[in-house]
C-alpha cells in the first residue's frame, strides 16, 4: 500500500528524517514509535506532501507519489489525522465532516458515510451543529478521525491520536483505530504512547534522531529490552541491569 | 422626525454599498491575512464598466453582471500577478501592500487616459425618476433597488460560504492552509476563487455607488478604499457579519453627520466615532461573536 525508500526530508535545508525505509502492506496496522523529535511527524507529513522529500521515493499502491501536491495524495487514497487534531474550530461539526469529503465532489454516498460516522461516534451526532472549537479534546479527536474517514481513504495516517487525552478516552480511540483497521482500512500510526501503539499494531518501526533504528512485529517489539527501556516506561538503568 | 427618517433611508442605501465593498476586503483578509489595496481600483473599474454598458443602452442588470465579472477577473489578476508571486518568493506580507497600491495606481492611470479626469454620470434611467414621498420622506426606487441588490449579493455570498463545497474550502483555507491541504483542498485555486469573489463584490459596489450618486470618476476608488478598510476594522478583521454591520453603521453615521452637523465634518465625525468604538472594543464590533466561534 505504502512504501518509503531511502527517504530524506526536512525543513529548509535541515533534514529531520534521513534515509528511512518503511513498508506498510495493504490491510496492515503499522506503528512508528519514538521519542519527541525523532522525526515521526515529519515522516507522515512527507507522505502527505506537506513536507518535501529531499531524496528518496514515496510509493502509494506502487505509484511514485514523491513530492506530489497534498491534494493529489488525498485523491490517491491517503488521509491524515494530524497531530493536535486541527479541526476547523470556526466551522460546525457537520461542516468539518463535509469538508473531509471535499475530494469526493458531489458523490451521493457522502450522506450515507456521514451517517456511518455518526453511528461510530454518537457524540458527534449530538453536537453536529456546534462549532468544532467547542468540543472536548476527545470529541475533537473523533471529529478529526471522522473527517479523515469521510475521504474514504485506503490508508489512514494517525499522528499522536492519544495526545492530551484522558486514559479512558485513549482506550476508546484505540479501540476505534483497531476497528477501522479491521474493516479494511490500512493504518500507519505514529505514537509516543508505545504501549498503546503496539497493542493495536501488527508491526512497528522504532525511530530516533531522524532514522529508523530497527523494526519488528509488534509482539517482538513489546518484549524487546531496548523498546522496554526507552519507550515502555521503565528506566533505562533498570532495563540494562535486569 | 422627517429628517431623521430621511437620513435612515439615505444611510441604509449608502451603507449597503459600503457593506458589499467591505465584505470583499475582509474576505481576503480572513483567508490570507493581507490587505489588497487594489480593491478600490476594482470598484472604480466596475463603475466604469457598468457605465459603458449603460451608455450603450443596454439594461442595467447587464451592467451589474459585467462589473461583477470584470471586477472578479481583476481580482484574480491581482492574485496571480502580485500576491501569488510574492508568496512563492517568500516576500514579506507588507510588500503586498506596496505592490497592490502600485496596481491600484496603474488602473487609476489607465482610467484617466481612457475616460479622462472629468466626472461622468450614468444616463437617465427609470429608477431615479420614480420617487415616492411617504410622510415627507423621499424614497427613490433606485435606493430600494440598490439595497435589494446589495442584500441579494450578500445573501449569495453567505450561501456560497456556508452551504457549498467551495465555501467550506474557503473557510478551511482561512483557518489553516495546511489543514485545507490534508483534506485535499487545492489551496491555490481556492485562494484564486476568493480573489474573484472579492473583486466581483468591489466591481458590483462600483456600479451601485455610480448609480446612486450618479458620479463616476477615476479617483472614486480611493475614497471607497479608505471606507472599506475602516469598515473592515470596525467589523473585526476577517469577520463578514461584522463588515455588513459596520458598512451600514458607517453609512448611517455619515449621512446623519451631514444632516445634523455639516458636510465638512462628515469624515471627521464618521472616523472619529469609529475610533471611539474601537477604543471601547479594540477587536471590532463582533469580537464576542468571533471568540465564540474560535
Amino acid at each position: 500500500m505504502l512504501e518509503l525508500v531511502k527517504v530524506t526530508s526536512g525543513y529548509g535545508s535541515v533534514a529531520a528524517v534521513e534515509d528511512i525505509d518503511i513498508t506498510v502492506p495493504a490491510g496492515a496496522c503499522v506503528c512508528l514509535i519514538g521519542a519527541n523529535g525523532a522525526g515521526k511527524t515529519t515522516t507522515l507529513l512527507t507522505i502527505c506532501g506537506l513536507v518535501r522529500a529531499f531524496s528518496g521515493t514515496v510509493r502509494i499502491e506502487g505509484r511514485d507519489m514523491t513530492a506530489r501536491p497534498a491534494d493529489k495524495i488525498v485523491r490517491a487514497g491517503v488521509s491524515l489525522v494530524p497531530e493536535g487534531r486541527r479541526v476547523v474550530a470556526s466551522m460546525s461539526v457537520e461542516d468539518n465532516l463535509k469538508v473531509g469529503a471535499y475530494v469526493r465532489g458531489g458523490d451521493p454516498a457522502i450522506a450515507d458515510d456521514m451517517d456511518l460516522i455518526y453511528t461510530r461516534f454518537p457524540r458527534l451526532k449530538e453536537r453536529r451543529f456546534q462549532y468544532a472549537g467547542s468540543l472536548s479534546g476527545g470529541e475533537q479527536q473523533m471529529l478529526a478521525m471522522g473527517r479523515a474517514l469521510m475521504a474514504r481513504p485506503k490508508l489512514l495516517l494517525l499522528d499522536e491520536p492519544s495526545m492530551g487525552l484522558a486514559p479512558h478516552v485513549v482506550n476508546d480511540i484505540f479501540a476505534t483505530i483497531a476497528d477501522i483497521n479491521a474493516k479494511g482500512t490500512t493504518v500507519l500510526l505514529v505514537e509516543q504512547n508505545a504501549r498503546k501503539a503496539l497493542s493495536v499494531a501488527s508491526y512497528g518501526y522504532v525511530m530516533e534522531h531522524g532514522r529508523i533504528l530497527f523494526a519488528d512485529t509488534a509482539e517482538a517489539l513489546a518484549r524487546d529490552p531496548r523498546v522496554i527501556a526507552a519507550y515502555l516506561g521503565m528506566r533505562a538503568a533498570e532495563a540494562a541491569a535486569g | 422626525m422627517t429628517t431623521f427618517l430621511q437620513q435612515v433611508v439615505n444611510g441604509l442605501s449608502l451603507g449597503s454599498i459600503y457593506a458589499v465593498f467591505a465584505i470583499g476586503c475582509t474576505l481576503i483578509f480572513g483567508v490570507l491575512n493581507i490587505v489588497n489595496l487594489a480593491q478600490g481600483a476594482f470598484f472604480m473599474v466596475g463603475a466604469y464598466l457598468g457605465l459603458e454598458i449603460a451608455l450603450l443602452g443596454l439594461p442595467l442588470p447587464l451592467a451589474l453582471v459585467v462589473a461583477l465579472v470584470g471586477g472578479g477577473i481583476l481580482g484574480m489578476a491581482s492574485e496571480l500577478l502580485v500576491f501569488r508571486v510574492l508568496r512563492l518568493r517568500g516576500g514579506h506580507k507588507w510588500m503586498g501592500l506596496v505592490a497592490s497600491l502600485a496596481l491600484a495606481r496603474l488602473l487609476v492611470g489607465i482610467a484617466q487616459e481612457v475616460f479622462g479626469t472629468a466626472v461622468h454620470g450614468y444616463p437617465p434611467n427609470p429608477f431615479t425618476a420614480i420617487v415616492w414621498e411617504i410622510g415627507g420622506v423621499r424614497v427613490q426606487l433606485l435606493q430600494i433597488i440598490v439595497v435589494i441588490t446589495a442584500v441579494i449579493l450578500m445573501g449569495i455570498l453567505g450561501f456560497t460560504l456556508q452551504k457549498t463545497s467551495v465555501g467550506r474550502a474557503i473557510r478551511t483555507v482561512a483557518f489553516s492552509e495546511d489543514v485545507a491541504r490534508i483534506v485535499g483542498v487545492e489551496v491555490g485555486r481556492t485562494i484564486l476563487i476568493t480573489f474573484f469573489i472579492a473583486g466581483a463584490l468591489a466591481g458590483a459596489a462600483g456600479v451601485l455607488l455610480g448609480l446612486l450618486f450618479n458620479v463616476v470618476s477615476p479617483f472614486m476608488g480611493e475614497h471607497m478604499l479608505v471606507k472599506g478598510l475602516t469598515v473592515m476594522i470596525l467589523g473585526g478583521l476577517g469577520n463578514i457579519p461584522g463588515a455588513v454591520a459596520g458598512g451600514f453603521l458607517l453609512g448611517l453615521v455619515e449621512v446623519f453627520s451631514v444632516a445634523y452637523v455639516s458636510s465638512a465634518f462628515r469624515d471627521a465625525i464618521g472616523f472619529g466615532l469609529i475610533f471611539l468604538i474601537l477604543l471601547v472594543k479594540p477587536t471590532g464590533l463582533f469580537s464576542g461573536f468571533e471568540e465564540r466561534r474560535a
